[in-house]
């Protein structure tokens, strides 16, 4: 079962590598799903652990892709350290305590998108005025925003599906 | 308790590993590109000041105390260094009026401790009396014109009445060799007069100066007074020039006494002649 959650989140994260280096609809769009990675990794890992893991992940992505080194890793370690916060506020505290991984067919799709919704526009928000190096105007900087928020939150959407745990699932 | 302990323990581990990992993606990013360098750099400087700014700020509310005994005893200085140029000042005006040349008359500088303007019959007080040789019966004068006639001193003051007074007449001359008639205050303004009894034949031109003439034993001659302005015909006969004195009576504060040194032999050849 680990193991299979491994390979699954090693394979996204290539994916994600590809999307980076091959993917460029246009300057105002960018495609990320770590932040959804980060926010389905297993409930159990201490936050400290978390942020070494989203370190890692980001930093692959950075490597791999032709972006700056370090920009990913910025931008994802904030959300990993408030993703247990982010899921005490969206979910209840609840969820922390019986140490239940997200997953959309449990909690439900409504606040599984909106605690996306949440970690992607905090990834975001270090992300995009990092990148721009103040070289751009806020106005640019906030379409930009939105629109990255709006495509990857609907791309984080289906990852987040695919790295739920199965036996999670609502009805079984 | 230990429940709590635990989790602020795990919170500060959680913020020295974000901070650790954080540090180390800026120094990535520092590397990896260099409009981000200039970027991080510029905010690192912006922090920098204002880290440098704040603890400067807290040194110097520390030092608050130390600074206002500081600027106590600069005040005290200053102070003390403002009330001897004063009093240089008033000494440099006062004696200022030593070299003015008027004639066979001595003259005592002398400030205004007391004026009034808003009577029909103003008067003013000097600072200097018998002591300092000051005698009734003697002119006050600027070197912007006549200001009146010290009527009664004391040891260390006089009093004296203005040319802002009914009583008060001063003989005066349009122009350097032109008409010479009494001129008094017009009993409205603080800087204006009129000379009365002035001859229709001689021809008067607006603008022209107004000085003393010397006539009386009391002025010096050729004081300048002001410059004549409205001519009027009085009953057919003669006429009445409105005159704007230099000397405005608003803005008065220094003054000379002119004592006419010859008016003792003057009046006694007066008084021979009556005989």
């Amino acid at each position: 079962m680990r193991q299979r959650y491994i390979f699954t989140y090693l394979i996204l994260l290539a994916i994600q590598i590809i999307l980076g280096d091959l993917l460029n609809l246009s300057q105002y769009v960018i495609v990320c799903f770590l932040p959804v990675m980060v926010l389905s990794l297993p409930i159990t890992l201490s936050t400290p652990r978390l942020m070494i893991i989203a370190f890692a992940s980001a930093l692959a992505v950075d490597f791999f892709t032709n972006g700056m080194l370090g920009l990913n890793v910025c931008a994802l370690l904030p959300v990993a350290l408030a993703r247990n916060r982010l899921i005490r506020l969206v979910f209840g505290s609840e969820l922390l305590s019986r140490q239940e991984d997200i997953s959309i067919h449990k909690q439900g799709g409504g606040k599984v998108l909106l605690s996306i919704l949440l970690a992607t526009t905090l990834f975001f928000a270090v992300f995009i005025p990092v990148d721009c190096a103040g070289t751009r105007t806020l106005s640019f900087m906030a379409v930009r925003m939105l629109v990255s928020v709006a495509v990857s939150s609907a791309v984080s959407y289906y990852v987040a599906g695919v790295l739920a745990p199965r036996e999670a699932d609502r009805w079984n | 308790m230990a429940v709590e302990r635990k989790r602020f323990g795990s919170g500060i581990l959680s913020a020295a590993v974000f901070v650790a990992l954080e540090i180390a993606a800026i120094i990535m990013l520092n590397h990896s590109s260099s409009l981000q360098n200039i970027w991080i750099n510029r905010a690192s400087h912006r922090v920098h000041a204002i880290i440098w700014s704040a603890g400067e700020n807290i040194r110097n509310y520390f030092t608050l105390d130390k600074q206002n005994k500081v600027l106590a005893a600069e005040n005290i200085e200053l102070s003390s260094m403002v009330r001897e140029f004063g009093q240089r000042d008033l000494s440099y005006r006062e004696n200022h009026f030593y070299d003015t040349k008027l004639g066979h008359f001595k003259m005592i500088p002398a400030t205004i401790v007391k004026a009034s303007r808003n009577t029909q019959h103003n008067y003013i007080i000097l600072n200097k009396g018998s002591e300092d040789g000051v005698k009734p019966q003697t002119g006050i004068v600027t070197t912007s014109g006549v200001i009146g006639v010290v009527n009664s001193v004391g040891k260390h003051f006089s009093y004296g009445i203005t040319l802002m007074n009914p009583r008060m007449s001063v003989s005066a001359r349009i122009g350097f060799t032109g008409m010479v008639a009494p001129l008094e205050w017009d009993g409205c303004n603080t800087d204006g007069a009129i000379m009365r009894g002035l001859p229709l034949h001689q021809q008067i031109n607006p603008g022209d100066t107004v000085w003393t003439s010397g006539f009386s034993s009391v002025f010096p001659a050729d004081i300048p007074i002001g410059v004549t302005g409205r001519i009027r015909q009085v009953d057919g006969s003669t006429n009445e020039v409105s005159v704007k004195l230099f000397q405005d009576f608003s803005a008065l504060r220094y003054v000379i006494i002119t004592e006419n040194l010859d008016r003792v032999e003057i009046s006694e050849l007066e008084k021979e002649a009556e005989k």
